[in-house]
């Protein structure tokens, strides 16, 4: 299953002094995946990324990206992903271009990508303006251009809302949802703009003191719905035929709770349960509240 | 690799603060060409005017030597006996006072009369005077540190009787300015005095940036995320660093040795020069009874033994600024120490005796090249390179062992 994974992170420990801030993280990507990496100030989030950009080596534990363990094949495995760590990073005192031909030309990459790219940071002619003289949301557009230049199959973002103004927020969300669409993307983002993680993530991973926390049902990635039948018994029987037990819930005497993976199992359940003549009194999605979501899982995690 | 070490002098360059410091170099070289220019017109005025101090000084002490030669005279047993206990060899401290102001006068006079006499006969008349005053500085008639402070020290002047005796043996045809800036004159007097000291110090900012600047700016994120080993992105900034501030100083060497050679010629490659003695040279421990011993050689062995100390000093400054950059991760700090270690090596030079042991185990202390060649303080040139060469492995193997393990949290400015 783990071949499957673009990433993998597995018991990663990591101690500051005597002071541990990562304990035991275990946690995997699948491809095309958009995750939001969320948790309250110091929870471990830009340690455990910068682990997995081998910014900061872990105690134990590993992470595999694409395939190759970071501390064993950096190289393999930091050519298969690319990292934008609290700020892009960007030479200052170099012009945009300068910025992404410097990296182009040790990475070797085609003059036709560069282009490419160049035009995705829609700077135009501000490319040829020093970095520092940029505003944030530009920086962040030539960061990511950056970080795409060689193709990578994963992204990791820490934080890469911050500094940036509505429209830039709105920008990057767009370009994050046709990178995953048009490259193939994985992407691990962490903010603390619950909105946007809501908006953005197909799936979010939360972590407190060091420690990955359970993801509430409502955050694993799964839709979840709330059907309103006239036989509730025989309902769950139809859909424990194709949906794992566990995953269904009885909230009263005519109404279920069905967490659900697969659109089309779940499609095919409901024609059975209409042959079957049960009445579908109400069908609708669970929408995410994430907010209060977080409150309930921070407000008893907090230490 | 070689694409991370263009990457890296790239970055170099790019780097605004770079240029400002290059800048800085280039405007440093034409001021020494500037004031050693200052220096050579005013040479002939300025000697006339401190010889005439100097004559002045010596009659103003003969004078006063006299009338307490006439009180002696005059005095009782009893208070002869008082007297003669602070100058117990009046007559001889009377004659070297003699001698001194009978030399510089001879000198005033040469002087101002536009050196009618010609250059021998002032190096005869500096040979007068200069052993004159070794003599009055071993009966401690004149204070060493009077004299050091002329730049006069015992050794300096046993050198410089060497040379001229040298020079005067062998007919050659004798310079009559030190200041005049011929190509290779401009390259002996870039080893003279603090200059090396200044040109340590600038290099030191320009390279100071290669690790801490990218960790403060954080650019370091973008940059070390990139799919190459730390060990050769290690590599690839000493390397670079090595590069540039080697680069920076031959080149800034060489344009100005240029200039000056249009300016005033190339000057004579043969011309002699003094070195401290093989003892001094080869030998790893220091001997302090060796001081002053010196010999004759052509300046351009004497350039080639400088600058030889001169750039394994250079390599060793730049990898002791990289080791604490590495450990410490900040600028302020890696500032302050080699400030430290730098201004040590003045604190050495200045204050410590020179027969000192100590002089030659601190490796910044060969810094003060002029005096290393000369045998002036007790630190012998091929241990200075040794000790430094150790240095620079040392402080790569455990600066490249602390890279390749250490965790990037970015820098403290």
């Amino acid at each position: 299953m783990s071949e499957n994974y673009v990433v993998t992170v597995e018991n990663l420990n990591k101690y500051y002094g005597k002071r541990q801030v990562l304990k035991d993280v275990s946690f995997h990507i699948c491809p095309n995946e958009i995750v939001g990496f969320i948790g309250p100030n110091g929870a471990g989030k830009s340690t455990t990324m910068k682990c997995m950009c081998n910014l900061i080596f872990p105690d134990s534990g590993t992470i595999c990206i694409g395939g190759y363990d970071i501390l064993k094949e950096r190289d393999k495995a930091l050519s298969c992903q690319a990292a934008l760590i609290e700020s892009p990073g960007l030479y200052m005192d170099m012009t945009g271009k300068e910025n992404i031909n410097l990296i182009a030309k040790m990475r070797k990459v085609p003059k036709e990508r560069v282009n490419e790219l160049i035009e995705f940071t829609g700077l135009d002619k501000k490319i040829n303006l020093k970095a520092g003289k940029y505003s944030m949301g530009m920086k962040q557009r030539l960061g990511l251009a950056i970080a795409l230049l060689s193709k990578p199959q994963f992204l990791i973002l820490d934080e890469p809302t911050n500094g940036l103004d509505p429209t830039g927020i709105i920008d990057l969300r767009n370009t994050l949802h046709n990178l995953v669409k048009e490259e193939k993307i994985s992407i691990l983002f962490s903010s603390h703009q619950l909105g946007e993680i809501e908006k953005l993530a197909n799936r979010i991973i939360c972590i407190n003191n060091g420690r990955i926390i359970d993801t509430p049902q409502a955050l694993d990635g799964n839709m979840h719905y709330i059907l309103q039948v006239s036989d509730v018994i025989n309902t769950k029987k139809i859909l424990e035929q194709r949906i794992a037990n566990d995953k269904i819930e009885v909230l009263g005497t005519d109404s279920l709770k069905v967490m659900v993976d697969d659109q089309e199992l779940f499609s095919e359940s409901l024609k059975e349960i209409l042959n079957q003549d049960i009445k579908i009194l109400d069908i609708y999605k669970m929408e995410l509240d994430i907010e209060s979501i977080y409150q309930e899982v921070y407000g008893d995690h907090h230490e | 690799m070689s694409r991370l070490i263009r990457t890296e002098l790239y970055k170099f360059i790019k780097q605004r603060k770079n240029q400002l410091i290059l800048e800085g170099l280039a405007l440093f070289f034409i001021g020494v060409i500037v004031y050693y220019s200052y220096q050579e017109m005013n040479y002939d005025r300025a000697t006339q005017k401190s010889m005439q101090m100097e004559y002045d000084n010596a009659s103003g002490i003969q004078q006063s030597l006299s009338m307490y030669k006439a009180s002696l005279e005059k005095a009782n047993t009893e208070q002869k006996e008082r007297m003669l206990k602070s100058h117990p060899r009046i007559n001889e401290e009377f004659d070297f006072w003699d001698q001194e102001k009978i030399t510089s006068f001879q000198l005033v006079y040469y002087y101002k009369n536009h050196k009618v006499k010609g250059e021998k006969y002032r190096k005869e008349i500096e040979i007068k005077k200069y052993e004159n005053l070794l003599i009055g500085a071993k009966s401690k008639f004149i204070s060493k540190e009077n004299l050091k402070a002329k730049g006069e020290a015992p050794a300096e002047l046993q050198r410089q009787i060497t040379l001229d005796k040298y020079l005067i043996k062998h007919n050659i045809k004798i310079g009559n300015n030190p200041y005049h800036l011929t190509g290779i004159n401009f390259l002996y007097l870039m080893l003279k005095g603090y200059i090396p000291m200044i040109l340590l110090g600038l290099v030191t900012l320009l390279c100071i940036d290669i690790f801490i600047g990218e960790m403060e700016e954080g650019s370091y994120k973008l940059y070390l995320t990139q799919p190459f080993a730390r060990g050769k992105i290690f590599i690839s900034k000493i390397i670079s660093a090595g590069i540039t501030s080697v680069g920076v100083v031959t080149v800034l060497l060489f344009i100005s040795f240029c200039i000056t050679s249009i300016m005033n010629g190339v000057g004579d490659i043969h011309y002699p020069e003094t070195i401290a003695e093989n003892k001094m040279l080869y030998s790893l421990v220091t001997i302090s009874n060796s001081i002053g011993n010196v010999k004759i050689v052509s300046i351009g062995t004497y350039l080639v033994m400088g600058y030889s100390l001169f750039f394994v000093l250079l390599i060793a400054t730049v990898m002791m600024t990289m080791f604490i950059s590495v450990i410490t991760d900040s600028t302020s700090v890696t500032i302050g120490v080699i400030t430290g270690l730098i201004l040590l090596s003045f604190v050495f030079s200045s204050f410590l005796d020179e027969k000192t042991s100590l002089h030659g185990y601190y490796f910044l202390g060969y810094i003060n090249i002029y005096n290393i060649l000369n045998a002036q303080i007790n630190a012998p040139l091929l241990l200075g390179i040794l000790l430094n060469g150790i240095i620079v492995i040392l402080l790569f193997l455990i600066s490249c062992y602390t890279y390749q393990r250490k965790d990037l949290l970015g820098g403290v400015s």
